[in-house]
């Protein structure tokens, strides 16, 4: 009885959102050694509208991550462009957040003052920054520790610092590059259902990379398949499960078939036809 | 427990010193009673010029330890991060040169720097450089590169990544590496004012002997020594403060 949990998603043309994130005929290749370039993705073009969630699902190797650093400015593109906000990335700003899979915590510093850190470039002054840093402290529910250091905190409490570090400065976009590939499978879930909590909370739009088909399924609007070897993308296709979801999605026959139309975008060639419906896309 | 300990036996050293005074069991025209020493030194403090010698021996180790930890920073970050293959080429160099016995430097430093607060402030540095630049260095290299990536995804580059990200990441391994050759500098430090200089610690202890005042002399080793523990001291602290993030079972 799929039909009940099927929500339409409020998305559905792109045109009647704004469009927050446009990447734009994308090339990005490696010099590995003289005269020897490793193309690393292949005329990647997709945009993310405000507010939605969007994953980009791989196997390891296919370049996502090199994908999120082009859209962060932190790599230049070979050929194509970046734009946030109709705005060209050049370089990295704070106009994204950044959520790395090692958590990338400054252990010199408390949580609230790694919280604070972006909003110290942005030149927010004393009180305010330690008012916005009780905010997102409270939305993670990690008010106790915020005079801790990261290394008395464990792995997940680390990443829900690393996610609201991105967010307390408040960019445009959040980006996330396998931010839950380190910790545990219970701690995990219990990280996607926080992810998604805030996310329905801030309504972010939020770029995330995994190479698990099960945590793309249950947090996005919308999954962007890229093959290996050069990346590119193989297919876009809509999640159309209800929201606010949570874990307890898992159990139900929507996701599972949705975890095995993507096995079957991920590991078979041609006969993916019957995988996609309308409205999703194809090259 | 321990401190008590250490506390009896610094009780038990200056009773023995002076029992062995009293009675006689040691020449006391060269090793006064501690008494004497004790007494001479309440009349010294009463002098302004007593304090002053302290305050110039004080003044040079602290200007040469913060001159060498200030240019062995960017110096070292510039070397490890930015020209990696200069590095390479005159590390060597480097490591010869901290090899050079800065005893045997001591007349170098006097003539080119005549026997002012210069060529003493140079000998500290000498002492610090090497091994800030070193320690320095050493920890830009293994640096965690996930943390500039996160730094600079929010934008952060120049003299700011220098300052709020490399500085604070690094100062507590500079400081581990120059503890030892800070007290070390302030041994050469004393050996050097009591060669070539009007003023000190060193030269107080060289004076006293010349002019045969012999307490005066012992006031000057025992300042010396509670000198040098209290540097030390100070600077474990500091140190301590300094890595106060990292899990204490790591140290």
């Amino acid at each position: 009885m799929p039909a009940p949990l099927r929500s339409r998603t409020y998305k559905g043309d792109g045109c009647a959102m704004t469009e927050k994130l446009a990447v734009n005929g994308l090339d990005t290749s490696y010099i590995i050694k003289k005269n020897q370039k490793f193309t690393a993705l292949s005329n990647i073009s997709f945009t993310v509208s405000e507010g939605e969630f969007v994953t980009i699902l791989g196997p390891s190797g296919c370049g996502k991550s090199t994908l999120l650093d082009v859209i962060a400015g932190l790599l230049k593109p070979e050929k194509g462009e970046v734009r946030i906000n109709g705005k060209e990335v050049g370089k990295p700003s704070l106009e994204v957040g950044f959520v790395m899979q090692s958590y990338a915590l400054f252990p010199w510093r408390t949580v609230r003052k790694n919280i604070e850190y972006g909003l110290e470039l942005k030149k927010v002054p004393k009180k305010d920054r330690r008012e916005i840093a009780e905010k997102y402290l409270s939305l993670v529910n990690l008010g106790d520790f915020a005079d801790r250091y990261p290394y008395e905190l464990s792995g997940g409490m680390k990443q829900r610092v690393a996610i609201v570090r991105a967010l307390a400065y408040n960019p445009n976009i959040l980006l996330m590059d396998e931010p839950f590939a380190a910790v545990d499978a219970q701690t995990r879930e219990g990280l996607q259902d926080e992810l998604l909590n805030i996310w329905e909370q801030t309504k972010k739009t939020i770029v995330f990379v995994t190479h698990s088909i099960e945590e793309a399924v249950i947090l996005s609007d919308r999954v962007i398949v890229l093959t290996e070897n050069p990346g590119t993308i193989k297919a876009i296709k809509n999640i159309e499960l209800v929201r606010p979801r949570n874990s307890d999605i898992r159990g139900t026959i929507v996701f599972r078939d949705y975890v095995q139309q993507f096995w079957k975008l991920l590991h078979k060639r041609s006969e993916d036809e019957d995988v996609l419906s309308e409205g999703d896309y194809k090259i | 427990m321990k401190k008590l300990v250490g506390f009896i036996l610094v009780v038990c050293f200056f009773g023995i010193w002076e029992l062995a005074a009293d009675q006689n069991w040691i020449d006391t025209q060269f090793i006064p009673a501690f008494s004497t020493v004790v007494k001479e030194m309440a009349e010294m403090i009463q002098l302004r010029v007593f304090w002053e010698h302290i305050y110039y021996s004080f003044f040079r180790l602290a200007a040469g330890i913060v001159i060498a930890v200030l240019a062995a920073l960017p110096l070292g970050f510039l070397l490890a991060a930015k020209l990696p293959k200069v590095a390479a080429f005159v590390t060597p160099f480097l490591t010869n040169l901290s090899l050079v016995n800065p005893f045997t430097l001591v007349p170098v430093f006097i003539i080119l720097f005549k026997t002012g607060e210069t060529s003493k402030i140079v000998i500290i540095f000498w002492c610090v450089i090497f091994p800030a630049l070193f320690s320095a260095m050493e920890s830009v290299k293994s640096f965690d590169p996930v943390l500039i990536k996160a730094a600079k995804s929010m934008g952060t580059d120049g003299a700011k990544m220098f300052f709020a990200i490399i500085l604070p990441g690094c100062f507590g391994r500079i400081l581990t590496g120059i503890k030892t050759s800070v007290t070390f500098g302030f041994t050469v430090l004393i050996a050097v004012e009591e060669l070539g200089a009007d003023s000190g610690l060193g030269w107080l202890v060289y004076n006293a002997g010349k002019n045969y005042n012999i307490p005066r002399m012992y006031v000057g080793i025992l300042l010396i020594a509670v000198i040098g523990v209290i540097v030390a001291t100070l600077l474990d602290k500091l140190q301590e403060w300094s890595v106060r993030w990292e899990p204490k079972e790591a140290l």
